[in-house]
This record gives structure tokens, C-alpha cells and sequence, in this order.
């Protein structure tokens, strides 16, 4: 598609018939939404729009969003991406784990379950529940991440998706998504700060929007920071304050302060007659303090990371139920005195954001836009001393590559660990080690004479690969990873195959069909760009050679087999890869020379 | 002529120059990733994304490269196949001892003087600015290197006051 798209933006042709969707996986609650046109739907769960990312279980059947049940697990997104070496950084001391293992293991029922399962599961539900509305499977997702997320959370969100078969679309920030939904709402231009306090964590980004595009400036975060831990405020409050309580089960009480922090957005003092307790907005202010206060120290850092005027900044957009706290509101007016902008309704903000991106990149969308999204934390590489020497800093636009060269410090070493790392701190411990991998048969050489290029390619989605090069042998030695986070390719076999119920034939019939629409989409694209220019960029023998292969293709089509389907078409996009250079070439050509400045921007 | 060979000037059509205005560089920018950005390249062949994932990295690391000026130079020089060892350290005794004295006198100045401190560096780095435009003219890449060397001392210095 993206061929048209080279001679005239405006002609795309959707292929995509399948459902593709915006999905918001919150600590608290998930979101599915659709985007057709004028319309967003959310997809509704027994009437809710909301639906409780609670996983219980039920004589051995989880189920996803029952309030009530005393068997379940919740906030598990808290888990997600976390080692089980790396537990002591996060709050779980209501979940019951198992550390024994890289990934640590939730128990419920007589089971145990790890962080990914478990978010399968809730994504499997949402799935299911648009499935039901829409009588026809979701095909892709666009799927929210809290911006501050390092690679290890952002490969495990995807990995649980893929885990129930839906195709990622792409993962976006669940800030960049809600200004989104806030900017294409009535095409708004300027600089602009989104304030998002979640269920379980808060992030704050600064983006400007301009032409249709939305270009995140930074970005900052917490992902340990949100509604669970003014919870946890309150829930420790009450049991000081009505030692009556101790007596009740940790969802009633998780219940309870719920209740009343949620009466203290529009009351002034709030009373639960049942189990006679009462708190007011001050005493409530007090005990949240230092948990803004810390947002508001992130929200600076952001402000300042941007290089934007503080003058120059237009709205500030609330997102995240935890935002309708009034404390939130008032503070921000007195500091900032900047507009703010909270119309849109902040829990469901991010997932119409997401909708809206799915509708654009599964080619429905009239209106079209682009995201220029940033890394939210820099990467680095372990140096002798136990130093990270940064390799892509925070804030760096993304896509991104950049390198880095390394030496030996003993002669004759012929080895060389490479440790991977992300975070801000110079110090490694403070970090979290995404990958460590050996690059062996370095030539023997004096310390500090060999070369080993490092090379770290982030893409569209925040992802992060890792190669290294040994450059001062004539032998090139080229190592390529992708951090696995524990995460072994026959844990992730197991973890596919179990969770897995639809049957085989039904994964083979799908995959037959990606493969027949992934072929139609692939001459389709040829033959409109080979209308276009042809003439201009091939000669007869090159067009005959491309031909041939869409032939060749469109025999395979009929032959229903997988196999033969991927192959022709592997041959086709290989005979055809030099005229698709050819025409990105032509094209950025135009660009620089410059005559169409206008049209574009 | 292949996109991924063009240098970051050619790229994004903009002559060679030690300073250069950034609402063009970030207008270009702009044009450019809404041609190859990899989101409009979602339900393309696997040859198309993997260029254009390509070419959309190349543009963002060119936008960086060329948005400051000390990268931006050391880019200049790379292009101009200057080299030097990375391992030898920056020498200039003059300037190494005019900057013990500006720390030193950054250590002992409170507050309200960083502001005026800040004014004569940055007017230093004015003055280093306009001798780089020379040396690239001329070609002295080696005094270039040098200016360039200095700047990023002043820019730290400046990072320093802004705390």
C-alpha cells in the first residue's frame, strides 16, 4: 500500500476487512474501542465500559473482571516486565509469589500464573468481548503502554498479545494516545502537556502538535505511581484511625477506600454509614500530599527536557481516573496557571486515543496523522567499573539507531561480555539489565586495540536490538540479540502452547488466509506503482523479471498451500526490492529538491 | 543514488554550514518522516517496511545529529574524513587554565551572579561560532576540532549554572 501511497497519499485502499482495535490494558481496568469513521464504540463487559482487569478464580476457570470474587488477583500490570530479582522495587505484599523463577509466579487457585499469562488472559476477554459485538475475530491491536515503560514491560505487553494472536499494531504511550484523542477532536495546534495519573502508574508527557503531527518532546515517569497506592494510603489511614476494620477481607477494605476517595472528588466529606467511618478532604489532601508532590517534581523535569517555555504551553490534559482527584485540579491551576483541558473522560481518554491510531494504521482512516513518539529512557552498555556508557539517551526520537565503539582493557582478551542496560543513572545497579550476552574469538591483542562496534536499533514501538561487530579482525564476528528478559523461547513455546485453545486447523486456516492477504496486498501494490512509473524507473527486462514473479504468485495463490504462497511471494518481494528502493529514492529525491514543501506540510 | 548513503545534509537538503536555522531543519524533519515514518508503512510489503524503518531512522538520527551544535560539527568533520584519536585528550594549556579559573570562580559565586557568568561564556561560544565558520572555509578542520572541543567545554559550564 505503501507504494500508492509514495505517488499519492490520498489513494489508499484499506485491505484490512478484519476488526483492528484500540486497547487500553490498565492496572485497574482495561478498554477495548473501536474506531469506523465518525463512530468510536467501546466494546461493553456486562454493560461496563470499564472493564476490572481483576483475574479470578473459579474452580479452575479464570475469569477476568469480577469485582466481588475473593479469589482473584488484581493490578497485575504492576508484575509485568518484572524479574523476580527485581521484585523488591515493587509494591505486592497482596499477591502471593513465587520468586523461584526468572519471571515471578502469581498463585491462584492451585495454580500459578506469570505477569504475561495472566495479561493474555485479559486481553483474550477483551477480545472476546468485541468478538461478540462485532461477529467477527479481532485481527489487530493498537495497545497502550505507560510511557514510562522500559523495554522489558513494552516486549512482555506484546508478547502477551501475540501469546492470543492479535497482531500488534504498534504500542504507543498511553499519554501520546490521549492527546491524540484530545488533538484530532478539534485539530488543535501548539504545545501541550498530558498529565496522566493511573490506576497504577503516572507518566507526563510534553508534545507538540502541529499539521497533524503529534510530536512527544519527553517524557517522564513512574511506573509504580497511581490510584493503588493512594489506596494503599487510605486502606493503612483507616486501619489507624477504626481498628474496627482489621476485621474485614482485603477487598472489602480495598472497597471501602475506594469508595470514599472516590465521593471526595465532588464532596468536601464523605461518611460510609455501614461501617461508620468518615474522612474529609483536608485530612484526605494531607495524606496524599507527598505522592502529588512527586508527580509535580517528574512534571518539572519533563517541562524542562522539552526546551519549551513554560509560557509557550497551551493546555494541560488530564488523564487517568486518579486525575479527578480535586487536589490534582487545584494545584496544577496555582502553579502553572495554564488552561486545563479535562472534557474528555479521563478513564476512557487513552483507549479512544488507541482506536483512533488502529483506525490510521489499519488504513481505514480518512483523517490521517502521524505519531513521532520518543524512547522514554536511555540505553546503554555495562563499561569496565560497573559504569553505563549511554548509547541512546532518553527523549531520543524514535525509530533510532546509534554506535558505539569498545576495546579490551587486558591483552590479549578474547572475550567480551556485553551487558545491555536501561536507565538514567551512571551507576549499573541502578539500572535494569535488559541483556547480557559473550562476544567471543576477539583477535588476541594488546589491551585497548581492538574495536567491537555496538550497535543498538530501537523501533516504532520502543524495542530495542543489540548487535556488535568485531571490526579489527579481516573476520567480521556479528552477534544480533533481542533482549529476552527470562524469558526463554521454550518458556514462551510452553507458555503459546498452553494458553492456546482455539484448535489447530483453526490457526492453519487463519494462517493460510493472512498469507492469501498478505500476497493480494503485495501485487496489488506492485501493479498500481507499476502504473505509475514503470515507464520512468525499469527497463524491459527488469518490468519482464517483476512480472513474471506477480505471475508466478498468482499461480501460488490458487494452489491453496502455505508454503508454496510464502515462497512466491518471498520471490516476489526480493525480485521487486530493487524498484521499491528505486521509487523511495525518486521519492525523497522530490522532497529535497524541494517543490512540494507546500503540499506535504 | 541510494537514500541511505545521502549525508545528513543532503538528506535533508541543507548546506554544510556550522549554523543553520532549526525551523527549517525541524520542518524538514517533518516532511520527511510523513513520507517514511514506519506508521505509514503498516500494511506494506516486508521489503517497503524494513526501508522505510530505515530511512525513518536515518532521518531522526540525522535530526539530531545536525539539531546541536557540537554534534553537528563533529558530524562536518567526519564528513570531511577528519579524524582524531578519541583517546587523546583535548590539549590546550591556555584554555585548560582558563577553565580551573571558571570553575573556580562558578564555585564561589552565588545565585545571582550565574546569569552574568552565563552572558560572557555564551559570548565566548559566540566568538569560538563565528572563528569555526572560518576554519571550515578555509579548511583548518584540525583548529575546527579544536573550537569545537572548547564549546563543549563552555556548553557544560553553562549546564552547571542552569542547575
Amino acid at each position: 500500500m505503501a507504494l500508492i501511497q509514495i505517488s499519492d497519499p490520498d489513494k489508499s485502499v484499506a485491505f484490512n476487512k478484519e476488526l483492528s482495535v484500540g486497547i487500553d490494558l490498565g492496572t485497574t481496568h482495561s478498554l477495548i474501542a473501536k474506531k469506523e469513521g465518525e463512530n468510536l464504540v467501546f466494546f461493553k463487559d456486562n454493560n461496563n465500559v470499564l472493564i476490572p482487569s481483576i483475574i479470578s478464580d473459579e474452580n479452575g476457570k479464570l475469569t477476568i473482571g469480577d469485582l466481588n470474587s475473593k479469589n482473584s488477583v488484581k493490578s497485575i500490570k504492576r508484575l509485568i516486565g518484572v524479574t523476580s530479582k527485581e521484585l523488591h522495587t515493587i509494591n505486592y505484599e497482596d499477591l502471593e509469589l513465587d520468586s523461584s523463577e526468572d519471571l515471578p509466579r502469581v498463585s491462584l487457585g492451585n495454580n500459578k500464573y506469570n505477569a504475561i499469562e495472566l495479561s493474555s488472559k485479559i486481553l483474550s476477554h477483551l477480545c472476546e468481548i468485541a468478538q461478540s459485538h462485532e461477529n467477527t475475530s479481532v485481527n489487530s491491536a493498537v495497545i497502550t503502554v505507560p510511557a514510562y515503560f522500559n523495554d522489558m514491560q513494552r516486549q512482555a505487553t506484546k508478547l502477551a498479545a501475540e501469546m492470543v494472536d492479535i497482531k500488534v499494531l504498534r504500542l504507543i504511550s498511553e499519554p501520546t494516545a490521549a492527546a491524540i484523542a484530545y488533538g484530532i477532536d478539534d485539530k488543535k495546534t501548539g504545545n501541550f502537556i498530558v498529565y496522566d495519573l493511573g490506576g497504577g502508574t503516572f507518566d507526563v508527557s510534553i508534545l507538540s502538535i502541529e499539521k497533524g503531527i503529534f510530536k512527544v518532546l519527553s517524557t517522564k515517569g513512574d511506573t509504580h505511581l497511581g490510584g493503588d497506592d493512594i489506596d494503599r494510603l487510605l486502606n493503612k489511614y483507616l486501619l489507624d484511625n477504626y481498628p474496627h476494620l482489621t476485621k474485614l477481607h482485603k477487598t472489602e477494605l480495598y472497597n471501602l477506600s475506594k469508595f470514599l476517595k472516590h465521593g471526595l472528588s465532588n464532596k468536601n466529606t464523605i461518611t460510609n454509614e455501614k461501617h461508620n467511618v468518615s474522612i474529609d478532604l483536608n485530612d484526605f489532601n494531607k495524606l496524599i500530599n507527598p505522592l502529588i508532590e512527586k508527580t509535580l517534581k517528574l512534571l518539572n523535569e519533563a517541562i524542562i527536557e522539552s526546551k519549551v517555555d513554560i509560557n509557550d504551553i497551551k493546555n494541560i490534559m488530564l488523564v487517568g481516573g486518579s486525575s479527578r482527584l480535586k487536589i490534582i485540579k487545584s494545584t496544577l491551576n496555582e502553579i502553572y496557571k495554564i488552561n486545563i483541558l479535562d472534557y474528555l473522560n479521563p478513564d476512557t481518554v487513552v483507549a479512544e486515543g488507541a482506536a483512533i491510531q488502529a483506525e490510521v494504521l489499519s488504513g481505514n482512516a480518512k483523517d490521517d496523522f502521524l505519531l513521532l513518539d520518543v524512547l522514554p529512557l536511555s540505553l546503554g552498555i555495562e563499561t569496565y567499573g560497573g559504569l553505563s556508557e549511554k548509547v541512546i539517551h532518553r527523549n531520543t526520537p524514535i525509530p533510532s539507531s546509534s554506535e558505539k565503539t569498545f576495546t579490551t582493557f587486558k591483552d590479549g582478551q578474547s572475550k567480551m561480555m556485553i551487558n545491555v542496560v536501561q536507565g538514567e543513572r551512571e551507576d549499573i545497579s541502578e539500572c535494569i539489565s535488559l541483556a547480557q550476552f559473550i562476544l567471543s574469538d576477539i583477535p588476541p591483542l594488546v589491551a585497548g586495540a581492538a574495536r567491537i562496534k555496538v550497535r543498538f536499533q530501537v523501533d516504532a514501538d520502543g524495542l530495542l536490538t543489540v548487535s556488535a561487530k568485531e571490526e579489527t579482525s579481516d573476520k567480521e564476528t556479528t552477534i544480533e540479540i533481542k533482549p529476552s528478559h527470562g524469558l526463554t523461547p521454550e518458556l514462551i513455546q510452553n507458555m503459546i502452547s498452553t494458553s492456546n485453545n482455539k484448535a489447530e486447523n483453526d490457526k492453519n486456516y487463519r494462517a493460510l488466509k493472512e498469507s492469501i492477504v498478505e500476497a493480494e496486498r503485495a501485487i496489488y501494490a506492485i501493479e498500481e506503482a507499476l502504473k505509475v512509473d514503470s515507464n520512468d524507473l525499469l527497463n524491459q527486462t527488469e518490468l519482464d523479471l517483476i512480472n513474471q514473479a506477480i505471475d508466478n504468485l498468482q499461480d501460488a495463490l490458487l494452489s491453496k498451500n502455505i508454503d508454496t504462497i510464502k515462497l512466491a511471494n518471498d520471490n516476489l518481494e526480493k525480485t521487486s526490492e530493487f524498484y521499491v528502493e528505486r521509487r523511495m529514492n525518486n521519492s525523497i529525491k522530490s522532497i529535497i529538491t524541494g517543490k512540494d514543501i507546500n503540499d506535504i506540510i | 543514488m541510494s537514500v541511505l548513503k545521502l549525508t545528513y545534509f543532503e538528506l535533508f537538503n541543507i548546506n554544510v554550514s556550522i549554523t543553520l536555522d532549526l525551523n527549517e531543519l525541524n520542518n524538514k524533519y517533518l516532511k520527511l518522516q510523513t513520507k517514511f515514518h514506519p506508521d505509514k508503512y503498516s500494511n506494506s510489503s516486508a521489503v517497503e517496511k524494513t526501508m522505510a524503518a530505515r530511512i525513518s531512522t536515518r532521518i531522526n538520527d540525522g535530526y539530531k545529529i545536525l539539531g546541536d551544535l557540537t554534534t553537528r560539527v563533529d558530524y562536518i568533520l567526519k564528513i570531511n574524513n577528519f579524524t582524531t584519536d578519541e583517546n587523546i585528550t583535548f590539549k590546550n594549556n591556555q584554555f585548560l587554565i582558563e577553565q580551573m579559573e571558571l570553575t573556580e570562580m562558578i564555585n564561589n559565586s552565588d545565585r545571582k551572579q550565574y546569569n552574568n557568568i552565563k552572558k560572557e561564556i555564551k559570548a565566548k561560544i559566540a566568538s569560538l561560532i563565528l572563528d569555526m565558520k572560518n576554519n571550515l572555509s578555509t579548511g583548518d578542520f584540525d583548529i575546527l576540532y579544536q573550537n569545537n572541543s572548547m564549546i563543549k567545554f563552555y556548553k557544560k559550564n553553562i549546564n552547571q549554572l542552569s542547575k
